[in-house]
């Protein structure tokens, strides 16, 4: 369920944050227990403030709240409830440079006030527990985009994934084999000498993130109108893998690499980065000549 | 097919014949008007809802404290029943939105779709809060033991990754919601805890 889960989000591309309310195993998921699991993802807070998708989360709480709040991913609720995701987990948020916000399902629960009540009269089984004790069940407060920066959750995939796309990743060469130019008939080989893996440290929000770029796939552009998928980078003669059959002429041939990465925050689990970008690589140019067998005197 | 319709369908299949008649979708107009007596308020029975091994009492079909609270009870009856019966059918039809009734009941599904089995995990209520009514809903405060639960795999041994212990006064809450069409209550969240 989980894999199908990575999966998805890694195709749709679209925000998880990484866990930072428990998570518990998966002993309890065919009924109820106290170790509770809020799914991946999944913020608590103890005040929401304003409406709709002005909506913010905070720890710090105003004296008295009747509420405590916890914020849940759509997907990974759906997951937990379909094993895929709805088309309606998913909702762009507007957000500041310098602000976290996200998509959640949001639940609150009654907390009991210092007059021992609560907000709206629930009461609770024997004598009132102390002021601040959560009573009765988490009620759906439905969904919107919450800005959650004041609880500094850790960077979300989705947010890894855009510091990613800026990282200075290796623009791989193409090499060409013969060197200068080619032959009619004789195929020319390609391959890429360049670092096919990279390791980044970043500082994302004062959490160390270590994200390892991998090249996966080598989009070879000949020339002449032909592309070459590969997901090794090739190897010089007589260990080619890639080659390439020229009519003559002159081509300009160049490398486009995919790359993915995994990520992991403050030396945790290593998670896939929920999606991949591109480099291009400098292009090589070079004539393809036709050769013409020609009579001679060896005596000559 | 929304789920309110298919719970009146599912009704209907399962109301006796005088009950099917009305739930066809052609009938034959009547060539006479009713009698005096017809055209009195009859008191026929609800059409029965829940799997037939434990249909939904009449009692937790009343749109009161009562009945709010027989219901939820009833609802704990139908997690229990899936020890001996993988059908989280009824959790689904009697849920409406209550998230962790739609995760029990999608964990039953993936567990019989893998043919395991559950031994144990019965719930038992320790106490229900008096129920807060408010327009067309309840919640009630609840507080339950849970037995250990093996989970069995196809071959009859215990998957014990899946398994879990006992869990003793466990406590919540669960909110209902009156369902018109159906004339009974809906579960919308149910917290154990």
């Amino acid at each position: 369920m989980r894999r199908a889960l990575l999966v998805l989000l890694a195709v749709l591309v679209m925000p998880l944050p990484t866990s930072t309310a428990h998570a518990a195993g998966s002993d309890c998921e065919e009924r109820f227990c106290s170790d509770v699991s809020y799914g991946e993802g999944a913020l608590e807070a103890s005040f929401l403030g304003g409406e709709g998708d002005a909506s913010y989360a905070d720890r710090s709480s105003p004296p008295a709240n009747p509420y405590r709040y916890r914020l849940l991913v759509p997907c990974v609720v759906s997951d937990a409830q379909i094993e895929a995701c709805r088309p309606s987990d998913f909702r762009d948020c507007n957000a500041a440079p310098d602000r976290v916000v996200n998509y959640y399902i949001v639940e609150r629960q009654r907390l009991m006030l210092p007059d021992n009540t609560t907000i709206d009269g629930f009461v609770p089984i024997g004598p009132p527990p102390p002021p601040g004790t959560p009573v009765g069940e988490w009620e759906n407060f439905g969904r919107r985009c919450v800005d959650v920066t004041a609880l500094d959750p850790p960077p979300s995939p989705a947010e890894v994934f855009r510091y990613f796309q800026t990282l200075p990743l290796p623009q791989l060469p193409t090499q060409q084999q013969p060197p200068g130019d080619g032959l009619v008939g004789l195929p020319v080989i390609f391959f890429t000498d360049g670092p096919t893996t990279q390791t980044f440290t970043l500082d994302i929000r004062g959490f160390t993130v270590d994200i390892t770029a991998t090249a996966t796939s080598f989009t070879w552009h000949t020339g002449d109108g032909t592309d070459l998928t590969t997901t090794g980078p090739g190897a010089p003669y007589p260990d080619h893998t890639i080659t390439h059959d020229y009519a003559s002429g002159s081509y300009t041939a160049s490398l486009t690499t995919t790359w993915t990465a995994t990520f992991t925050i403050d030396g945790g689990l290593t998670v896939p980065v929920p999606g991949s970008t591109t480099t291009d690589g400098p292009p090589v140019t070079f004539d393809v000549l036709q050769a013409r067998p020609v009579l001679t005197n060896p005596f000559d | 097919m929304t789920r309110r319709w298919a719970l009146h369908v599912a009704a209907c299949l399962l109301a006796g014949a005088a009950v099917l008649t009305g739930c066809s979708e052609k009938q034959a107009a009547s060539g006479s008007l009713p009698t005096t007596s017809s055209a009195e308020p009859t008191e026929d029975a609800l059409p029965p809802l829940g799997p037939e091994d434990l249909p939904m009492p009449d009692e937790a079909r009343t749109q009161d404290a009562a009945g709010a609270e027989a219901f939820v009870r009833y609802y704990i009856e139908l997690i229990n029943r899936t020890s001996t019966v993988m059908d989280a059918q009824p959790l689904r039809d009697f849920s409406d939105g209550c998230r962790d009734c739609d995760r029990i009941a999608g964990s039953i599904e993936q567990d019989a779709a893998a043919g395991k089995t559950y031994s144990g995990g019965e719930i038992t209520v320790l106490g229900v809060g008096e129920p807060l009514m408010k327009t067309g809903t309840a919640s009630m405060a609840l507080q339950v033991d849970q037995a250990a639960l093996n989970v069995l795999d196809a071959s009859g041994a215990i998957d014990q990754e899946d398994s879990s212990g006992a869990y003793l006064g466990l406590s919540g809450g669960a909110a209902v919601r009156w369902n018109e069409s159906t004339d009974s209550w809906l579960m919308t969240a149910l917290t154990l805890e």
